[in-house]
């Protein structure tokens, strides 16, 4: 009779013990040993164990015109290895997934209901581990023209400039309401319960950017939300400081990031001196400086007339421009001296524009 | 190269003063009960196999679950304390290990069932300091390491058909992509 492997006999506490001090890939690993290994290290409460032991991966969600990604893997760039993560997505129900959105380990897509319908659904998942969910029901004329915002605790918000949707953890149904935007909304971002976009008040001739907000206080159409302009007299210029401003989420907890051209003057056209990040505080509407990109680096997207900026959670802000090849990162959270670095192990050499999103895989996180 | 010299020599200066030490602290009466009295009364344990061993007061502390019986029974210490799960072989290394210090090479030198006997006693005997130290050594000679030297390591049999265990790979294929191991 075989003699069962001494390591079976010890608690299952302990093994967890063991296993919890391996990296969050290795883990994964193990779960291929044994039907047991299969059971131990895939329990709910080990993978709620796991995550706070463990820093969420940080990957960037990538697409470009020239390289689209297959239609049942999601490709996801891993900066720390510099290398691609191939997620399968065979466990939507699905067709032609197009991930939009993430928020706090959950990934919003747009996908097919079947392959002849143009019928679209917007789907939360969790690629980690194989979860998801359907949101509530949307005309088609929502994913064509709108903008899907995401936050914590199931936030979504769907915008347009004529019109938002929004639904909040697991309502049935979407509130809908009017935007009241003088123009387009650019670099819309939800946080917590408010909306923040920028729109352009000026003239054909020259931008004039500023920031609104909306607040969502209930989803019950009784308190209809308002977008109203955010400003404060102390911030002065800072809007036209910046060539092209986007916002981008800042990390976790209460910061928008304006990213731009810093421009070298206040004429039109101005070239720009460099590519700066601007930081607002929501708790307290003060700006002050991030970062901004080293000489060597902007030399780069010197020449370019624009370029396309994202980011996410983790503070981490991506720079794509075209005919450059390769990415610019900036990660906050990076070792002093490291907050700049390039990605350039893109397919096709990186060719053309970038647009994309942070992503954290998180094991907890439950769609 | 130098420096690997040194930290074996000074382990070495170490172990000398440890076993020094150890005939002075460690106090392990086997087969009949002492009649040494000590400042600080050592604590009796009795083992699996009916050895009794006596020992320090600072040592049981760390042993949450005898901590608590004691501390249950108005401290009363005359009387052995019953460990069924523990044999005496394993609480003589429990208590060499701590004597060393906690030393890893120690350890190391144990085969893997005798170590997995030391988890389970730590688990028993609630020593979290011990218990650590032991999974994270565990976790050392795993980490970096294939699935089938895992399977090797802690003698596994691999219950997985073919297809199965392709589908776990397939299904997790972010986490087994590029992974690089060395064994």
């Amino acid at each position: 009779m075989e003699e069962e492997a001494g390591i079976y006999r010890l608690a299952e506490d302990s093994l967890r013990q063991i296993f919890c001090r391996l990296p969050l890939r290795e883990i994964m690993i193990c779960r291929s040993v044994s039907k047991f290994f299969l059971q131990l290290l895939s329990t709910p409460s080990f993978l709620q164990v796991l995550s706070s032991s463990h820093p969420p991966l940080q990957l960037l969600a990538l697409r470009n015109r020239h390289h689209t990604p297959s239609h049942t893997s999601l490709p996801l760039f891993d900066p720390a290895t510099k290398s691609w993560l191939h997620f399968p997505l065979d466990f939507l129900p699905f067709h032609s997934p197009l991930p939009v959105a993430s928020s706090l380990g959950l990934l919003y897509l747009w996908a097919h209901n079947n392959s002849n319908s143009n019928s679209k659904s917007l789907i939360c998942c969790n690629p980690l581990t194989r979860t998801f969910r359907v949101l509530p029901h949307l005309g088609s004329a929502w994913s064509r023209h709108g903008s899907v915002l995401v936050d914590s605790e199931d936030r979504v918000m769907v915008l347009t400039e004529l019109a938002a949707l929004y639904c909040h953890r697991n309502t049935s149904t979407w509130l809908k309401f009017s935007s009241n935007l003088p123009s387009k909304p650019r670099s819309s971002l939800l946080i917590n319960d408010s909306a923040f976009a920028l729109c352009d008040v000026g003239s054909p001739w020259r931008s004039q950017w500023k920031l609104f907000s909306c607040t969502i206080k209930s989803t019950t159409t009784s308190v209809v939300p308002v977008w109203s302009p955010l400003d404060r007299h102390e911030w002065g210029d800072v809007f036209d400081v910046l060539n092209r401003p986007r916002l981008v989420r800042g990390g976790h907890g209460n910061f928008i990031l304006m990213v731009g051209g810093l421009k070298s003057s206040f004429a039109l056209n101005a070239p720009c001196s460099t590519i700066l990040v601007l930081r607002l505080d929501l708790d307290n509407l003060r700006w002050d400086e991030a970062a901004r990109m080293p000489p060597e680096m902007f030399r780069a997207f010197r020449e370019s007339t624009k370029f396309k900026v994202f980011g996410g959670a983790g503070d981490m802000v991506c720079f794509s421009a075209k005919r450059i090849g390769k990415l610019a990162l900036w990660d906050r959270r990076a070792s002093e001296g490291h907050e700049w670095r390039w990605i350039d192990n893109l397919p096709e050499n990186g060719k053309g524009l970038y647009r994309g999103f942070v992503f954290e895989g998180r094991l907890n996180a439950v769609p | 190269m130098g420096e690997k010299g040194e930290s074996s020599k000074s382990a070495m200066l170490k172990h000398a003063e440890e076993e020094e030490l150890n005939t002075k602290r460690l106090k392990t009466v086997e087969g009949e009960e002492s009649n040494m009295v000590e400042e600080t009364e050592n604590i009796k344990l009795k083992t699996s196999d009916e050895i009794i061993f006596e020992v320090e007061p600072s040592i049981v502390k760390e042993m949450v679950t005898i901590q608590t019986f004691i501390e249950d029974n108005n401290n009363e210490t005359s009387i052995p304390i019953p460990l069924p799960n523990v044999t005496s072989n394993t609480l003589r290394r429990i208590l060499e290990f701590k004597a060393r210090g906690f030393d890893e090479e120690f350890v190391k030198t144990l085969g893997m069932d005798e170590v997995f006997e030391l988890i389970l006693a730590a688990n028993y005997l609630n020593m979290k300091t011990l218990l650590d130290i032991l999974t994270k050594i565990i976790a050392d000679f795993i980490k970096n390491k294939s699935v089938e030297f895992v399977r090797k390591f802690f003698n596994i049999v691999n219950d997985f058909t073919p297809e199965e265990e392709a589908k776990i790979r397939e299904e997790n294929a972010w986490a087994f992509e590029g992974f690089e191991c060395d064994d």
